[in-house]
């Protein structure tokens, strides 16, 4: 054949196809070159240069990536290249940290095995500095459920680089730092179990040393049926064509599902009709694709606020509940509006039932973000589903064909009651919700992923479906968190208005779908519809208004205590001078009185100066508590206290998230469906969560009722805590140099 | 402070009515034969604007009781409750006309400078005893918390002790306790949740001691006797085990003693409240009387006088 390449290797000769590296070609006459970046079938990229080879040039060529040309001479073996070999060995083992756990482990640590076989010294090179390259970096990173992460084994070879990049095709693992300073990183700067890792172990299997090791799969599993890959292939998706894995290689799903892998990470349940297959508020890690039947969702705690007055109090309420009516709480919270859920559709407030049928997924917040479930879901009638882990579910979501058919269900049943479910696009008619039906855009972003830019031009208007988007605006002095937005809420309306460029950066918090509506969409909606043009405008002048407010009150600060204690964070403190505090707890009595009984108030906490600063909500300018409410409970109301609306469910999620423990779980009673009995009920404890609102309710403008309730002039509430501890501050801070 | 600039104009318009009053109870002093009563027209002025007063100062206490309504805050009522209250004894002086004829009069009077005294004590007591609260107390909470706080410091006691030194079942009390928070994933948080030791440390015969003999008594009790009550004597009994104890454990010692300042401050935290709030006993009790009396005194000078 006279179109192969000849060559000879330690004497040998060769005849190979053109294009073939020296080193597949010194491995068809059994000469085996030793390498440990170079994993067939991956593509070489000769980094370890552990492979170098005498091809009669001036200096060495790595093996593994030089292709062989005709009458090429090579030789694998000799003095000279087995110095340079062990040299080389020996600074990689300067930064490996040998040995390693795999060697420990299984003593098959490649690079050890190497050093071993060419008599390399531990040692000889001193190790570099400690590597730094990005923030948050650790060299342990045990996050993982399945993949133990030591990033001083690793030798940056690569492998599992390409193995997620090239084999699986899961874009998850690549590299950060320069130099010497080079990691390999999860979605560029994650920790691997906050990635977006789907657990399949091709990283594992690739790497040569003990950087990333098998844990040990026990803990991936799930109760019920396990569902072999072969079985899931013939599962249809939600078009009822497809199949739900279209598009997913059966050997890569066979693989990553395979024993020791993430056997197990899949399973087939099937509930009987009235049987509960989650509740609401309870933590999981799964979600659940309906293959056959009807279920239920709904919130089964009371729509209502905690109260706890005493007996003459209760009469007394009651009296009044009959004599004057609530006043309205918020003009925003409308009759009709919708609660958000972790599911396809979202609920009535008036009536917060729904259902959902074969080819629905609910459960992925709570899977991909750990969120407690938004709702209790029974089935209707006789009902299979799948569970999967976040593994498969990621996997799905990786699929295009299956993204594709979710998309389509949700723009032919979810996108109407989710655009009417936003206040200010309440009034769209439904030939324009039609016109938009086929022109939105779904969008799917991982942590982290930034959605626009403060700066950059305005091209789209965003609705979130799925997650919390954090929107942040630097200025000078630094980045001001202005607010969280969940499900139902919308951004990127200002910059569309005015014309300017953004004025904040949106960035992903979690796991996030965004509905995004194109500026001609946008523009042409405000052309039809007045009514909501003006609404938006409102809201744009709101939201610039408040912001320009926040800026103000922000600058630099380099008071460590001051800093610590999250004074910075506030926005609204209430403080008690104990210097003229009788400890009377008259305003936590107020407090008390003021909300029905229940106090949001305690008069304990963090101290600063002769203040203490009560258990309160301070209005945080990042305020933490709204991330992860799974159904939307918790808001901002435009004058920035925080509110939590009657439908909280009680799973303790903004509580556990306030870093000042200002956020309160109440525990009240209830009577609840037995769920061993049906038809029965029996008492149960639910809890709901409080935080203080200013007494907004009661006199809007006026100080709250702690502060009115004080007779010694003890409690203030401060709204500017830097202006208010300015004295204190000027005397701590450091004089110039 | 409590009493400060802002109760300025208090101050002032009591001591101008002060003087008013006194302006207008002199001339009649001087030209009144058997001196001014209770009975004579400006006699009976001062009688009801000193009862009118007493009337308002008792409005503090239901001003309290309604946190909620906004009818004034309620600092602008106890500025007045402390300066008209003031302005009341020379009233009551020029009412009476510096003479207490009569059991219920001057009975009535009795507890009326008792009441206006021991609201004078309180104001005097609230004018320092807070800074010294914050000062002597900085561990302090709660007041009604305060038996629980206590419960919780001798679990942590207890887990510290036993962290180091094992099981100690002299304290099974503390022992069931801790078991008892620890398995309760709502009350977890509230203790340090360290198990005992499944053997006592080398060297830790001290430290137990130093808990059996020091701490756990000092914690059952009051916290304001023993050598743990007084922080210096403190300080030294802690050096003195350390010096017991080998290295690794001075932190557990440390700690130890740690718990035992908390319980100190929450004592002096206890004993300053009793004394910011005791004189209430004295005052409000009597302020009751102090109405009944001057309703009885009130009827029965209207039927005998007129």
């Amino acid at each position: 054949m006279s179109d192969l390449v000849e060559a000879t290797i330690d004497g040998q000769t060769v005849r190979i196809s053109p294009g073939t590296t020296i080193f597949d070609a010194a491995r068809r006459l059994g000469i085996t070159i030793p390498t440990v970046c170079h994993l067939p079938p991956q593509e070489p990229v000769g980094v370890c240069r552990l492979c170098v080879v005498d091809v009669g040039e001036r200096v060495l060529a790595a093996s593994c990536a030089r292709v062989v040309t005709s009458g090429m001479k090579v030789v694998t073996e000799s003095e000279t290249i087995t110095t340079v070999r062990r040299t080389l060995v020996e600074l990689l083992l300067a930064d490996h940290g040998a040995p390693c756990a795999r060697q420990k482990e299984s003593g098959d640590c490649e690079l050890e095995l190497r050093a071993h076989e060419l008599g390399a010294l531990l040692g000889r090179y001193r190790p570099g500095p400690p590597r730094r390259p990005i923030a948050g970096w650790a060299p342990h990173d045990d996050s993982h459920p399945n993949i133990a992460v030591d990033h001083t084994g690793c030798i940056v070879c690569d492998r599992c680089v390409r193995a997620c990049t090239d084999i699986a095709h899961n874009d998850v693992i690549g590299r950060a730092g320069k130099g010497n300073g080079t990691v390999i990183t999860f979605d560029t700067g994650r920790l691997m179990g906050e990635s977006s890792c789907v657990s399949c172990g091709e990283c594992m299997v690739s790497c040569p040393t003990g950087a990333l090791m098998n844990k040990g799969f026990g803990e991936a599993r799930i109760p019920g049926q396990p569902v072999a890959p072969e079985a899931l292939i013939a599962i249809r998706g939600p078009d009822g064509e497809r199949s739900l894995f279209d598009g997913i290689s059966p050997g890569f799903l066979a693989k990553t599902l395979g024993p020791c892998r993430n056997d197990g990470a899949v399973v087939e349940r099937r509930f009987r009709a009235g049987a509960i297959i989650c509740r609401e508020g309870d933590f999981g890690s799964t979600a659940f694709y309906i293959r056959t039947g009807r279920v239920g969702v709904s919130i089964t705690t009371p729509l209502s606020r905690v109260r706890n007055p005493g007996p003459l109090r209760r009469f007394g309420l009651k009296m009044k509940s009959l004599l004057v009516s609530e006043p309205e709480k918020d003009h925003r919270a409308r009759p009709g509006s919708m609660i958000p859920i972790d599911a396809p559709v979202d609920l009535p407030r008036a009536h917060p039932v729904a259902e959902l049928g074969p080819g629905d997924l609910f459960g992925e917040m709570t899977c991909l973000n750990f969120y407690p479930r938004s709702a209790t879901v029974r089935a209707l009638e006789d009902t299979v589903v799948l569970e999967m882990l976040r593994p498969v579910l990621q996997i799905l979501l990786r699929s295009k064909s299956f993204r594709a058919q979710m998309d389509a269900a949700y723009r032919a049943r979810a996108l109407e009651t989710h655009l009417r479910s936003v206040p200010v696009l309440a009034d769209l008619s439904p030939d324009f919700i039609e016109h938009l039906r086929g022109r939105v855009e779904l969008m799917p972003l991982a942590p982290g992923e930034v959605v626009c830019r403060q700066g950059e031009p305005a091209d789209s208007f965003y609705l979130v479906r799925l997650g919390f988007v954090k929107v942040s605006q630097h200025f000078k002095g630094g980045n001001l968190v202005l607010a969280y937005h969940g499900r139902g809420d919308f951004f990127g309306e200002t910059a569309l208005l005015s014309g300017e460029p953004r004025n904040a950066t949106c960035t992903a918090v979690d796991h996030v779908e965004l509905v995004r509506i194109g500026a001609d969409d946008f523009h042409l909606m405000l052309e039809r519809y007045p009514s909501i043009a003006r609404q938006f405008a409102e809201e744009a002048a709101r939201r610039s208004q408040q912001s320009r407010e926040q800026q103000a009150l922000s600058s630099n600060i380099d008071v460590e205590e001051f800093l610590e204690q999250g004074l910075m964070q506030a926005q609204s403190l209430l403080l008690l001078d104990l210097d003229r505090c009788t400890r009377c707890d008259l305003c936590v009595k107020a407090c008390a009185d003021a909300h029905d009984g229940v106090t949001r108030l305690v008069r304990e906490g963090l101290r600063y100066d002769k203040y203490l600063v009560a258990t309160s909500c301070r209005q945080c300018r990042d305020p933490l508590c709204m991330i992860g409410c799974p159904v939307g409970s918790i808001r901002r109301r435009e004058t920035l206290e925080i509110q939590i609306e009657d439908w909280c469910i009680g799973c303790g999620v903004c509580a556990e998230n306030c870093p000042y423990g200002n956020i309160n779980m109440h525990s009240f009673r209830v009577l609840t469906e037995d769920p061993e009995r049906r038809g029965y009920t029996k008492a149960a404890v639910r809890e709901k969560a409080t935080a203080c609102d200013l007494c907004k309710n009661l006199s809007p403008d006026q100080e709250p009722s702690c502060v009115v309730a004080c007779p010694h002039g003890a409690a203030i509430r401060v709204a500017n805590p830097r202006e208010f501890f300015a004295h204190r501050l000027a005397a701590e801070r450091p004089a110039d140099p | 402070m409590l009493i400060d600039a802002r109760h300025r104009r208090w101050m002032a318009g009591s001591v101008l009515l002060g003087a008013v009053a006194t302006a207008g109870y002199v001339p009649y002093r001087r030209e009144a034969v058997d001196g001014l009563t209770g009975s004579t027209g400006p006699g009976l002025a001062f009688g009801v604007a000193a009862a009118g007063l007493i009337l308002f100062e008792t409005a503090l206490n239901l001003r309290k009781r309604v946190p909620t309504w906004r009818v004034g805050a309620a600092e602008i009522w106890l500025r007045g409750h402390i300066w008209l209250g003031l302005l009341t004894v020379p009233l009551v002086l020029f009412h009476s006309g510096f003479r207490f004829h009569g059991t219920l009069a001057a009975l009535l009077t009795v507890v009326f400078f008792v009441v206006v005294a021991s609201g004078l004590f309180g104001l005097a007591l609230q004018q320092f005893l807070p800074r010294l609260m914050t000062r002597w107390a900085p561990g302090e909470t709660v007041y009604e918390q305060i038996p629980h706080v206590v419960k919780l410091l001798r679990v942590e006691a207890y887990e510290i002790a036993a962290g180091v030194c094992g099981p100690i079942p002299e304290a099974a009390e503390e022992s069931t306790e801790s078991e008892r928070i620890r398995t309760n994933p709502r009350r977890a948080r509230e203790v340090l949740g360290w198990r005992e030791a499944a053997d006592p440390a080398e060297g830790s015969g001290p430290l137990r001691r130093f808990y059996l003999e020091m701490v756990r008594p000092f914690l059952q009790g009051n916290g304001q006797t023993g050598p743990l009550a007084d922080p210096g004597e403190a300080e030294r009994t802690v050096e003195g085990f350390c010096r017991l104890l080998p290295p690794a454990l001075h932190e557990a010692a440390r700690d130890l003693a740690e718990v035992a300042a908390e319980r100190r401050d929450v004592a002096i935290q206890r004993r300053l409240h009793h004394w910011l709030h005791g004189w209430l006993f004295v005052h409000v009790p009597l302020t009751t009387a102090l109405l009944v009396l001057l309703v009885a005194h009130a009827l029965l000078a209207l039927r005998y006088s007129f």
